[in-house]
């Protein structure tokens, strides 16, 4: 009779576990808010504002979302980007919908506008309010470093009071999704309209600061001065100092006005300091060097023991590398000028400080080999340079930017450094038509900037290609060959598209956790490996309808619209060999792989690591670029070539 | 059991069929068929093929619904018939025991499954799977299915065909043994060697009772020597399938395609 | 001891038997397990959710599977071997039987389906990948809760699915057409009547607010609109409305009653009581005679029939209301 036995347990279990249906699994009843630093943020402040808001204590209305398809809180620094993302293209296909918002409630605290115009809790205490419950304070005078600042209150009159004293109108959370903010544009055109204006702006600044080549000469040194500090000396401001032919030991000097110094080329006219310090110091506007080569510059990199005038965390970064021994060093002299002179140099080569608008062109300097040993071969220190149509080899960085926003970096040759481009808290930059080749990364972009441009670079055989951090930052139309890794794909709410990635070890890497990049018509071919991924969600790369063109990737344009109608999983199982191996293709339409991938396809921000294109392009996005790409390839791989 | 069981003092009616006729369709496999059955005796329903041997104990065992007429078993415990089909086949994978047991669980009182067994004589056998057994071991056990709890009416169909002379004779007796214990045994059977054995003999052909009788009245009313002579006297020397008095759709019935020339042996 | 209950068991421990020691069923479980593990294993495991959206595809399509190949089998096996009419002469009722058969072998189903499962649940605290431990994460994976869910109701599934294949071995019993019949019923369970639904939504024959409802009528419809319901909603803000999740019970019950009642009244019948009945006695002498009389007033020995069966020790022929004798009944 063991019927009656197991008949009765199997009944038993299951009227016992069937309990689950009267009990409540939802998550969605009120997830409690989670400590902001194990968030996942998002900001509408760079790292250099996050700086300063540590730094001076300002506060910076937050929120924390609870999504349905996204396993981890997300967390914004600033509202605006909390409803510009809730609003963006394609965000519920990764996330879901928001289970529960909360932001910060101001009601019980005392907020005060500081000396600097940011906002500052001076009493009371914060707290959470849910986003439907929340009156918001826009339009008002309250700022915190990114940008006007949204106040949320759990209280009406609270919100009522805070507009005695800032302005601005109370709204409920309808009324600030309606309300305008400023949004990340990710389109080609946007970034063809950016690299327009910032090559616009560094023609006028290389068209201006070349006027100094026009300087009367007023003094030859060795014919009207013995040295070249009597010649500086002696020449009145807005004229230029001539070095002729020879060797000059008599250096390590400061120029004080505006001065043109002219060797007779960088074969001629030799400058060799003495190994201590910078050889050339500039520290007034419009002063220019051309047609020279300097070397026997000191070894001094670090300064720690300056005295700086900065907030700390910039006072650290300029003690650093600001300050170090220089081929010439400018501070406070915008509108500067170097062109057709040659450094070597075991630290920095030029270094700019706190002077906008220096041009630097038609220059080479050879740092150390190995790198480690080197610096920076330029550097610009709160000032918005150009450097264009030089050559860098070895040495640390080619072009190191701190606070250098809106410089522009173009025509550039890299080789042998650590870094060919290094961005750190510097935002709205254009790097453009640069190559780069045996580096460490090519183009690399960090501390969570903004706005920048990074385009029609080429790098070649190096650790990354271009790897570019922050938000709203358009990576476009760069090529990246035989590197071991092409793209790195960092940053958040950017543009990656039209690169041309061929015969890399790894085409792209997807390393941010939050999936909220466009990668689009790029063309990623012949590389050992389409796509690695680090931990984090399946993340889609189409964008309206287009994806990128995957060499060998499976699958018929059945409708003829360009576009494989089988989406693409760069990562999936069976698809990352499909350049590789013609075989893969009789296993990817298989009924059991079918299976797999449309798992892939379901709830991609609950799942891990993966990449989903939905609509691989059929042709290569950019056919010329990726013939010759595959043509300078050493690696190229024999399969996945051009149909 | 069997020579333990006497023969009941008196014989008493266990079923009757009355007028019953069976068609499908617009085939009739027989008309008017009336007869009791009395306890403790051996009724034989012979014929050729295709006569509705089988269809008729099917109409006696209340498997088949008759097209008119009626029927009545007599009976007072929770199993009034044991039928046992044709070429009985059982789950493989049990004993005989087990089987036997499954069939006893049903029953209100219980019945010794093991003195079934004997009865039948596969009590040696009564651990061998199923799908181990010879086919007259099939039979038997299908016969000990029919019998267990004492049913008045033992319903058997073909239950000695296609078996060795030994094993049919052991079938016979085993039927004889079955009727001394009170039991109205009928089978259906060409095997005449076997229906001579039997106290009763039901003849039938053309859809219709041809003869009733002990099987020497049969012959003697059929004035022949032989039970063979006064069958193939009777349903004529061709050999020949019925196939139900009008239409042609020999399937009717299943024993159709059963062989005769067993028969002979 | 033969009470309904008694007799209902024994049939059951009969079909678990055979499930037993049947190597076909045994490999079956082993392969259904295999892939549901298999696919399991293969989905990213980061949560109860994602693995629930992930085996609901196959669960629909195995599932059936199953059914049909512990299913079709068990009466037609049982007509084509005349066991059936062995059972037939036993006090056994129809019901008795066929529902006896359905709960041996949903027995076997079922807790293969759970257990499967339920295993396949616990690769995603063994097997999952680790979550970022410097980032928080909250319940949008689901909680085990929203798993378990999702396997009882597959559970329920494979119940309503195995007695539409075991209808489906009593009606295509006496034919040789049972495995094309099951193959039939598991095509039309799968895909058969979504695909109707679809055509009879795109033909515009079905108005798309009822289908809410008709989808209920399809069993794995149904299914599927109670997992989404009851288990992956849980990490979905928009909620299904109470009705819906009604409707689809209300069609799964269904499913699962008709099927048992119609296996239950084609499995067999008896005959008329005007053509065959059971009397406490027959008068000597030609039987004519007394059939003549049984005939002529077909109510009378049957309702004795039943007084007698009812003083006697059996408790069967009156209690549930038969109309007559029949011990069969």
């Amino acid at each position: 009779m063991y019927a009656r036995y197991l008949v009765t347990a199997l009944a038993a279990v299951l009227l016992v576990t069937s309990g689950v249906f009267v009990v409540d699994v939802d998550p969605g009843e009120g997830p409690s808010v989670v400590d902001f630093d194990d968030a996942i943020t998002m900001s509408d402040l760079t790292q250099a504002e996050q700086r300063v808001v540590k730094e001076r204590s300002l506060a910076v209305p937050r929120a924390e979302v609870f999504y349905s398809r996204y396993r981890y809180v997300v967390g914004h620094q600033g509202l605006s980007s909390l409803v510009t993302e809730l609003d963006r293209d394609g965000h519920e296909r990764q996330f879901g919908v928001p289970l529960s918002i909360y932001v910060t409630d101001y009601a019980d605290a005392e907020l005060a506008a500081g000396d600097d115009g940011f906002l500052r809790v001076t009493g009371g205490d914060t707290d959470w309010v849910a986003v439907e419950s929340a009156h918001f304070v826009v339009d008002s005078d309250a700022r915190h470093p990114g940008g006007a600042a949204v106040v949320p209150f759990s209280e009406r009159a609270a919100a009522e009071q805070f507009t005695d004293s800032f302005g601005g109108t109370v709204v409920g959370w309808e009324g600030l999704q309606a309300h305008s903010f400023d949004r990340s544009e990710l389109s080609l055109a946007a970034a063809e309209r950016r690299t327009t204006d910032r090559h616009g702006w560094a023609d006028t600044a290389a068209a201006d600061a070349r006027q100094l080549r026009d300087r009367p000469v007023s003094v030859v040194v060795g014919e009207d001065a013995p040295t070249l500090a009597a010649a500086i000396e002696r020449a009145p401001p807005n004229t230029t100092v001539v070095l002729p032919a020879g060797e000059y030991h008599d250096v390590n000097r400061t120029v004080r006005k505006p001065l043109t110094i002219r060797g007779a080329g960088v074969n001629e006219t030799r400058l060799v300091g003495d190994g201590n310090g910078s050889v050339l110091r500039a520290f007034d506007a419009r002063v220019a060097v051309t047609d020279l080569s300097i070397r026997g510059i000191g070894q001094q990199q670090a300064r720690p023991n300056l005295t700086v005038d900065a907030d700390a965390w910039d006072a650290q970064v300029l003690r650093a590398y600001g300050y170090a021994a220089s081929g010439i060093e400018f501070d406070d002299a915008g509108g500067s000028y170097v062109a057709d002179v040659y450094i070597e140099t075991p630290t920095n080569g030029v270094t700019v400080r706190y002077s906008d608008g220096v041009v630097i062109e038609d220059v080479r300097v050879d740092g150390e080999t190995p790198w480690r040993e080197g610096f920076m071969s330029t550097i610009t220190v709160h000032s918005r340079m150009v450097v264009q149509d030089s050559t860098f080899v070895g040495g640390r960085d080619g072009v190191y930017m701190h606070l250098g926003d809106g410089t522009v970096v173009r025509n550039n040759s890299f080789a042998d450094l650590r870094f060919g481009v290094h961005e750190m808290y510097t935002s709205g930059t254009l790097v453009a038509n640069n190559t780069a080749t045996r580096t460490r990364t090519g183009v690399v972009v960090m501390t969570l900037p903004e706005d920048n441009v990074v385009t029609r670079n080429h790098v070649t055989d190096s650790a990354v290609g271009i790897d570019v951090a922050g938000r709203a930052s358009y990576v476009v139309g760069n090529t990246l060959v035989d590197n071991e890794e092409g793209l790195d794909v960092g940053s958040d709410r950017s543009l990656f598209a039209r690169n041309v990635v061929v015969g890399n070890d790894v085409g792209i890497r997807a390393s941010t956790l939050i999936p909220t990049n466009v990668v689009t018509a790029n063309d990623v071919v012949g590389n050992d490996r389409y796509v690695s991924t680090s931990l984090g969600p399946v993340r889609i790369w189409t964008d309206d309808g287009a994806g990128n063109y995957w060499g060998g990737a499976p699958g018929v344009d059945s409708d003829r619209d360009g576009f494989i109608d089988r989406p693409f999983q760069p990562t999936g199982a069976v698809d990352r060999y499909a350049a590789s191996s013609p075989d893969a293709h009789v296993l990817a339409t298989s009924p059991a792989v079918q299976l797999l991938r449309s798992q892939e396809g379901s709830l991609p921000g609950l799942r891990s690591r993966g990449v989903v294109d939905e609509a691989p392009q059929v042709r290569p996005v950019r056919p010329a670029a990726v013939a010759a790409a595959l043509n300078t390839s050493a690696t190229r791989a024999g399969t996945g070539v051009l149909a | 059991m069997s020579e333990d069981a006497d023969v009941p003092a008196a014989s008493h009616p266990v079923a009757t069929v009355d007028d019953v006729a069976l068609a499908f369709g617009d085939v009739t496999v027989f008309d008017d068929v009336s007869f009791t059955l009395e306890s403790g005796t051996v009724t034989a329903v012979v014929g050729p093929n295709g006569s509705g041997k089988s269809t008729l104990l099917r109409v006696l065992a209340g498997l088949l619904p008759a097209t008119e007429g009626s029927v009545a078993v007599a009976a007072t415990g929770d199993r009034p018939i044991g039928f046992c089909p044709q070429e009985p086949a059982f789950r493989s994978g049990f004993t005989v025991r087990e089987t036997l047991s499954f069939y006893a669980e049903l029953l209100a009182d219980d019945p010794d499954v093991d003195e079934t067994l004997e009865l039948v004589g596969l009590d040696g056998v009564a651990d061998r799977r199923v799908g181990a057994l010879s086919g007259g071991m099939k039979r038997l056990l299908g016969m000990a299915g029919a019998v267990l709890g004492d049913p008045p009416l033992l319903v058997l169909d073909e239950p000695a065909s296609g078996l060795d002379p030994a094993m049919r004779r052991h079938i016979f007796e085993t039927a004889d043994a079955f009727a001394d214990r009170g039991v109205a045994v009928v089978l259906a059977t060409h095997h005449l060697v076997g229906a001579e054995t039997a106290d009763r003999l039901l003849v039938l052909d053309r859809s219709d009772v041809i003869a009733d009788g002990p099987p020497q009245s049969v012959i003697e009313d059929a004035g022949a020597e032989t039970l063979e002579a006064a069958f193939r006297g009777m349903v004529g020397d061709e050999r020949t399938v019925r196939a139900g008095r009008t239409g042609t759709d020999g399937q009717a019935e299943s024993e159709g395609s059963n062989p005769e020339t067993e028969d002979d042996a | 001891m033969s009470g309904e209950t008694d007799d209902l068991f024994a049939v059951v421990e009969r079909e678990l038997t055979i499930v037993a020691r049947t190597p076909a069923y045994i490999a079956t479980a082993v392969g259904f397990a295999a892939v549901v593990w298999w696919l399991a294993y293969a989905s990213s495991l980061t949560g109860y959710v994602p693995l629930v959206a992930d085996l609901l595809t196959p669960v629909e399509v195995l599932v059936p599977l199953l059914a049909v190949a512990f299913g079709y089998r068990a009466i037609q096996a049982d007509a084509a071997s005349k066991e059936l009419d062995v059972l037939r002469t036993y006090p056994l009722r129809p019901r008795t039987y066929v529902v006896g058969v359905f709960v041996g072998r949903a027995t076997a189903v079922l807790s293969l389906v759970f257990v499967t499962l339920l295993v396949a649940g616990l690769f995603v605290p063994l097997f999952g990948p680790p979550a970022n431990p410097v980032i928080a994460t909250h319940g949008g994976d689901g909680p085990f809760g929203t798993y378990l869910r999702f396997v009882l109701l597959a559970t329920c599934y494979a119940a309503v699915v195995l007695a539409a294949v075991v209808a489906v071995s009593t009606v295509a019993a006496r034919g040789r057409t049972v495995i094309a019949a099951a193959v039939g019923v598991f095509v039309l369970l799968t895909v058969g009547l979504d695909l109707g639904l679809v055509a009879a939504l795109s033909s515009g024959v079905v108005d798309p607010d009822a289908l809410r409802y008709l989808l209920a009528l399809s069993p794995n419809s149904a299914f599927r609109g109670l997992t989404l319901a009851l288990s992956i909603r849980t990490v979905e803000a928009a909620t299904l409305p109470v009705s819906a999740v009604l409707a689809n019970v209300v069609g799964l019950a269904l499913w699962l009653v008709g099927s048992l009642v119609l296996a239950a009244l084609s499995v067999w019948s008896d005959p008329p009581t005007e053509r065959w009945q059971v009397v406490e006695t027959l008068s000597a002498g030609r039987g004519t005679d007394a059939s003549t009389d049984a005939a002529a007033d077909q109510r009378e020995p049957a309702a004795a029939s039943v007084e007698q069966s009812v003083d006697g020790s059996d408790e069967r022929s009156g209690g549930a209301g038969a109309p007559d004798g029949s011990p069969e009944d």
